[in-house]
């Protein structure tokens, strides 16, 4: 199910409302996992907005602190899913050392410590946080 | 025998168009007498969070899941990145929701094949035993495929195939399981020797 959400701030304001303080373990952007999936897990503390980046605030869910920002350039198209959210499409986002953008029709580009690379997207949403 | 609904899927999409006989997953020899397989309307099935674990192919967790109360204390393994690793918080990835119970051995980069760990997302530089206690409801299963996609592996080199043969335990939300996993100091953990996990390093 999409929600018809078209602006950041919309956006901003659905997550604040219903996924604050939700925990998840798969975070991806399209179809590369940032982190084992479900071996950790996070939950989303705050929301912001500096202009069309939504700044998603994380922290661990086992109580140990912070765990930095997601950030998120252009959301577009937030899902509801069983265990988690998904936005359908997005210019650029990143967390960490790790950044993913679109380029060009169906394919996204992302780079990590180890390099730079090409994927199709196939399908995938831009950003999925879930179990 | 009850299995996950998502087997026959994810193994049909793990085997392409071929002909698949879905052979139903055996409880492994190494449990009889430790653990029960659970049914899905037993009323702790629930707990296992089996729905976190079973993914499809190309995305890691398992590829189908057996539900099990553990009836005897177990030690179970994870590999970590170390005591000296930590996040800006201080934390460490000592624990978490993947385990083996089956002793860490041979080299490391074996173990990571054999468990589809990608290595952005575990340096596998430590070991850590911990018990699982009796009493604890978990899921385990064979390892599913991570696609180079999935591993974020620029060069598209990085990828796993699913494995049948060394079985994973999932411990859903560890930190809040403390009356079912409990683990000693980090004091007790070891270096291990890339050649030989099994070892400390030298």
């Amino acid at each position: 199910m999409s929600v018809s959400l078209d602006t950041p701030e919309d956006i901003a304001n659905w997550l604040r409302r219903h996924f604050v303080g939700q925990t998840f373990g798969c975070v991806r952007f399209w179809q590369f996992a940032l982190v084992r999936p479900n071996d950790q897990f996070f939950q989303l503390a705050s929301v912001t907005l500096a202009g069309d980046r939504l700044d998603l605030h994380l922290r661990h869910a086992d109580g140990q602190g912070e765990a930095g920002v997601v950030s998120v350039w252009q959301p577009m198209g937030l899902s509801p899913r069983p265990h988690g959210v998904a936005l359908s499409a997005a210019a650029r986002l990143s967390w960490g050392n790790s950044e993913a953008w679109q380029a060009g029709e169906g394919q996204y580009r992302i780079r990590t410590p180890r390099g730079e690379g090409g994927f199709a997207i196939e399908g995938a949403p831009a950003l999925t946080l879930e179990c | 025998m009850i299995r996950h609904i998502s087997w026959l899927g994810a193994s049909l999409l793990a085997l392409g168009t071929a002909c698949v006989q879905a052979d139903p997953l055996a409880f492994p020899a190494s449990l009889q007498g430790k653990a029960v397989e659970l049914a899905p309307n037993d009323p702790d099935y629930a707990r296992a969070a089996v729905e976190y674990a079973v993914k499809p192919a190309g995305q890691g967790g398992v590829s189908a899941a057996l539900v099990v109360k553990i009836t005897q204390d177990i030690p179970v393994y994870r590999m970590w990145n170390g005591p000296g690793d930590v996040n800006a918080q201080g934390n460490t990835n000592r624990l978490g929701g993947w385990w083996s119970y089956d002793a860490p051995h041979g080299p490391v980069d074996g173990y990571r094949v054999a468990y589809e760990i990608c290595r952005d997302w575990n340096k596998l530089k430590w070991v850590a035993t911990c018990t699982l206690k009796a009493g604890a409801v978990v899921a385990i299963g064979p390892g599913q495929s991570v696609s180079a996609q999935t591993c974020g592996d620029p060069t598209g080199a990085e990828q796993y195939p699913a494995n049948p043969v060394d079985w994973q335990t999932f411990v859903n939300k560890p930190w809040a399981r403390t009356s079912e996993l409990s683990c000693p100091p980090e004091s007790a953990d070891y270096q291990a020797d890339p050649l030989d996990i099994a070892k400390p390093k030298p």
